[in-house]
């Protein structure tokens, strides 16, 4: 008759077994590894000639049963360990063995489903802050953190791998790891994100999740050296010392906002208008000038554009002036 | 006619006209030996050698070329700046008159000018100047021959 118990499955596993001539226990206690165990049978006499007590693990330790370790291993006393460590996930036998003085041996086997069957991990994932599962192109305002929720019953220790993909760059990790969307070079829709654990033993779990990539705004603006154009972009744009530029407002509004509500432009970092002007000018003073604009719109978004201007010197121009 | 009456012959004649163009051959070759020895420039030489941006700088253009020079109404002088070579500033393409001689100095004399320094790079400066040769003030500007000034800087 066996008597199985499991006190604390993945941890300990005890069972009996009551021979004919001798009592003998097998108990299975786990090491720090889950698939690491030690089994110890305990043999009797109810004669008190006991000689031997032995414990053997009949299939192939290289297959697909338990290897590594002392076992089989043989007793001279009533109690008799063994350890091993499982090659792969799969059911196994193990055997226990008393012998008497007179010769007269008992063996009771058992074969176990627990222990060396590794559970499959179970993938899941979720957007940090919670309702906000998107994030704007080109920005890192908000940060979209995908939090790796998923779980193993044999364990967090037991995921090896985390894999992330959909939005470049995908990631591989080992254990269990968060993924921050980079938005750059993405452009606005929904993309889908596949999340994929797997534990040590190569069982793996897929979970998938959309998140949405939404168009930021953009500020840009164009130049020219009249009032009313012809406006040029302004790279490679060159203005004249101490005569008026112009600037042009050609900023796009994020995805759901309607209009700018804030231009400030600034020259050198000093600004020269922030009254929400679409158009406006500036003199430029040095040979070479930053141009920045700053918008905003009515969704709260924000975006500067830089250009740097080169200004040809003014026309050469001299006063005769007496010696 | 005394003085004719002196050749008795025509040979005599002849031989006073060779001397004399000899001499005038010797005179000549003298009066260019030394002229071309003499300084065939233009002097432009700055008030200091040292200026910041935004400040005026005076100038003195003396012509000590046998010709009269004279200056573009457009574009009258370049800043250059060494950088390690020579690099004339990018200047306003766009000059809104015609190009036009308005003033021209004679051999000998001396200008003055004062020029506003508009914001240049830190470094070594020269000031370039075109001229145009024995034009006359009104005449279209054709550049002949550049002088350069002294080197300054520019802080």
């Amino acid at each position: 008759m066996n008597i199985v118990k499991l006190i604390n499955k993945k941890k300990t596993i005890v069972f009996l077994v009551l021979l004919f001539l001798s009592l003998g226990f097998f108990q299975f206690a786990d090491t720090s590894d889950p698939l690491s165990f030690t089994i110890t049978v305990s043999c009797s006499d109810p004669d008190g000639d006991l000689s031997t007590c032995e414990v053997t693990l009949p299939i192939d330790p290289t297959d697909t049963g338990p290897n590594d370790g002392i076992c089989p291993e043989s007793c001279a006393s009533d109690s008799c360990s063994c350890s091993f460590t499982c090659a792969a996930p799969g059911d196994w036998s193990v055997c226990g063995k008393a012998t008497d003085a007179e010769g007269l041996t008992d063996e009771d086997c058992s074969t176990e489903t627990i222990g060396c069957v590794n559970h499959p991990p179970v993938a899941a994932f979720s957007c940090d802050p919670e309702s906000c599962c998107y994030a704007y192109t080109d920005s890192s305002n908000p940060i979209l953190t995908l939090i790796n929720s998923s779980s193993d019953p044999d364990g967090e220790d037991d995921i090896a791998f985390s894999k992330w993909k959909g939005v470049r760059p995908s990631s591989n990790c080992p254990g269990l790891c968060d993924y921050t969307v980079q938005t750059s070079g993405l452009s606005s829709g929904n993309y889908e994100i596949s999340l994929k654990v797997i534990d040590k033993s190569n069982a793996s779990s897929v979970a998938t999740g959309t998140i949405e990539i939404k168009q930021d705004i953009m500020a840009d603006f164009l130049c020219s050296m009249d009032e009313e154009g012809p406006w040029e972009d302004c790279t490679g744009f060159k203005g004249i010392q101490k005569e008026y530029i112009y600037f042009k407002d050609i900023s796009t509004v994020s995805e759901g906002a309607e209009y700018i509500t804030s231009r400030i432009w600034e020259l050198d970092g000093d600004a020269f208008s922030d009254e929400n002007e679409a158009t406006s000018s500036v003199k430029l003073l040095e040979r070479s000038n930053i141009i920045k604009l700053t918008v905003k719109d009515d969704a709260g978004r924000t975006d500067s554009a830089l250009s740097t201007l080169k200004a040809r010197l003014p026309l050469p121009t001299w006063k005769e002036v007496a010696p | 006619m005394e003085l004719f009456k002196t050749f008795k012959k025509p040979k005599d004649l002849l031989l006073v006209i060779i001397l004399i163009m000899i001499a005038g051959g010797i005179f000549w070759g003298i009066w260019n030996y030394y002229y071309h020895a003499m300084p065939q420039q233009v002097l432009v030489i700055t008030e200091k050698p040292l200026y910041t941006s935004n400040t005026e700088l005076s100038l003195a253009i003396k012509d000590i070329l046998p010709n009269r020079i004279c200056f573009s109404s457009c574009y009258p002088y370049f800043f250059e700046r060494k950088d390690p070579k020579w690099v004339a500033y990018d200047y306003n393409n766009k000059c809104d008159h015609p190009d036009m001689i308005e003033s021209c100095l004679e051999p000998d004399f001396a200008k003055f000018f004062t020029i506003f320094l508009p914001s240049l790079d830190p470094g070594v400066h020269r000031i370039l100047i075109p001229v145009a040769l024995n034009k006359e003030v009104g005449d279209f500007f054709q550049r002949d021959e550049v002088y350069y000034s002294n080197d300054f800087i520019v802080e």
